[in-house]
């Protein structure tokens, strides 16, 4: 094998995995709004999430009080700063759903590392968990009081980790 | 028949209606201010009283700290009172008895600055559901001014005392409907003019408001910028105490004139409400007595407001 061959590969290894990491982004979530009660309120909710660096646009269901936020391409979404924006806008946070696809991503027990966070898994056997599929985040930003305090017991970290957040989630 | 008439009447309400509005011309709810963002308010009070037209107007400003603070800054203008009381209102007898008929009404001010307000608000419950919420606040304020109003009856929003107020507002919001309560204590200042070593005392006063909102127009929300139509029915009520004017610490005897009586007073305040963009909001609004009547105001009492948020990064 040639030098410039070697080369080639080792570029071509490269994009593959650029590609493979550009994959497993969060590029949209689907937001349930608890409290909003009117067109003004929903749109303070929207200009509040936009103030996040990584938030790309956001469309309000307005007749719904949900919403889909965009993020940007590239950049590290902090879903705990999503759920602060709701609150920041005077509101609570519903629910917070995403489709993960995560045929590509590495278990440890019930543990995804997935975009530099931890997802763990609530309920669910890991095979289940080999394709895309929708899920719902648990824990107490992200859900309403009743139902939170319902599963709070379950939510006991088992991803080790010093530098990582850990996100509970309900498989769909 | 009958009976399917209504089911689906009430069914396409529901569906349709999910949004009310707490967006009260006269009471504020309570909910706050987004963190962040500036509302910009001013509210513009009309009332003819003999041939003079009475006007006011406040300008607030309102910034939410976060979720749960807020605070705001009036500062309020009007052509209601002098900057002293007028030369002869407090006469003296052949006994040197102190005595006044209370100052004329109709008598013709310059356009000049009444008062301003600092308020603080915090948002203490919230229970948020679908389409639904159920919060409380209190609020704080402090007014400072100086100007000669001359009836027992205080009011800090609107410019005619200085003084502290202590307030609670419980809103409750499900499907179509917006009510709101909210009370308020004044503990209003003295007027004082050290040169005629003149004191008026104005009554401690309750304030209770009972506010409805109704969503009529859009039917469904598709977009930011259809307008939207509310309308309101706000019931203002307050009771105060009795005032009193001193002068050289010598108590004025007040002749031909109830306006120093405490009293008990309900007005009703119907309004209209367009908003432009989710943002701009217009308020018309009339006042009118339903039982006693301000000593302040002649009535009917025309508002309106006009209202925008600045959002910030």
């Amino acid at each position: 094998m040639s030098y410039k061959s070697i080369i080639k590969l080792t570029f071509f290894c490269f994009c593959c995995l650029a590609s493979s990491i550009g994959k497993s982004q969060i590029t949209q979530i689907f937001l349930g709004i608890n409290g909003l009660t009117c067109s003004q309120c929903s749109r303070s909710v929207e200009m509040s999430l936009l103030k996040l660096n990584f938030v790309d646009h956001v469309e309000m269901q307005l007749a719904k009080a949900e919403g889909i936020v965009f993020f940007k391409s590239g950049q590290k979404v902090d879903l705990d700063k999503v759920a602060q924006a709701v609150f920041d806008a005077g509101f609570a946070v519903r629910f917070i759903k995403m489709e993960l696809d995560l045929s590509k991503n590495t278990f440890s027990g019930n543990c995804i590392n997935y975009e530099g966070n931890y997802f763990q898994v609530i309920g669910k056997q890991n095979n289940m968990l080999k394709s895309k599929r929708e899920i719902k985040l648990l824990g107490k930003n992200f859900l309403p009081t009743k139902e939170w305090k319902e599963v709070r017991s379950q939510l006991v970290s088992a991803c080790t980790s010093m530098d990582q957040k850990t996100y509970f989630i309900e498989v769909q | 028949m009958k009976i399917r008439f209504v089911l689906t009447i009430v069914l396409v309400m529901h569906s349709e209606l999910l949004f009310s509005q707490e967006l009260f011309p006269h009471t504020d709810p309570a909910s706050n201010i987004p963190k962040a963002v500036l509302g910009v308010r001013v509210c513009n009070e009309f009332f003819k009283e003999f041939s003079q037209i009475r006007s006011s107007q406040i300008y607030r400003f309102m910034f939410g700290l976060n979720s749960k603070w807020m605070i705001s800054q009036r500062f309020s203008f009007s052509n209601h009172h002098g900057k002293t009381l007028p030369t002869g209102t407090i006469r003296t007898d052949a006994d040197g008895r102190y005595y006044t008929f209370g100052v004329q009404k109709g008598l013709k001010y310059p356009y000049g600055f009444d008062n301003f307000v600092m308020e603080l608000r915090y948002r203490f419950f919230s229970k948020d559901g679908d389409h639904t919420h159920w919060r409380m606040a209190a609020s704080l304020a402090f007014a400072g001014g100086t100007e000669p109003h001359d009836e027992a009856e205080p009011n800090l929003a609107m410019g005619d005392n200085a003084g502290l107020s202590l307030g609670y507002t419980t809103t409750y919001l499900k499907n179509k409907f917006a009510v709101s309560f909210s009370s308020e204590f004044i503990l209003p200042a003295r007027y004082y003019e050290a040169f005629e070593h003149i004191e008026i005392l104005y009554g401690k006063a309750i304030i209770y408001n009972l506010s409805f909102g109704y969503l009529v127009f859009p039917r469904t929300y598709k977009s930011y910028k259809q307008m939207n139509v509310n309308v309101y029915l706000e019931l203002m009520g307050k009771t105060f105490g009795s005032g009193r004017i001193n002068k050289n610490d010598q108590e004025v005897q007040l002749l031909q004139t109830n306006r120093f009586d405490g009293q008990s007073l309900l007005e009703t305040r119907p309004a209209i409400q367009f908003i432009f963009s989710s943002n701009t909001r217009v308020d018309l609004s009339c006042g009118f007595p339903v039982i006693g009547a301000s000593y302040a105001r002649f009535y009917p009492v025309y508002y309106l407001n006009l209202q925008h948020y600045f959002y910030f990064k």
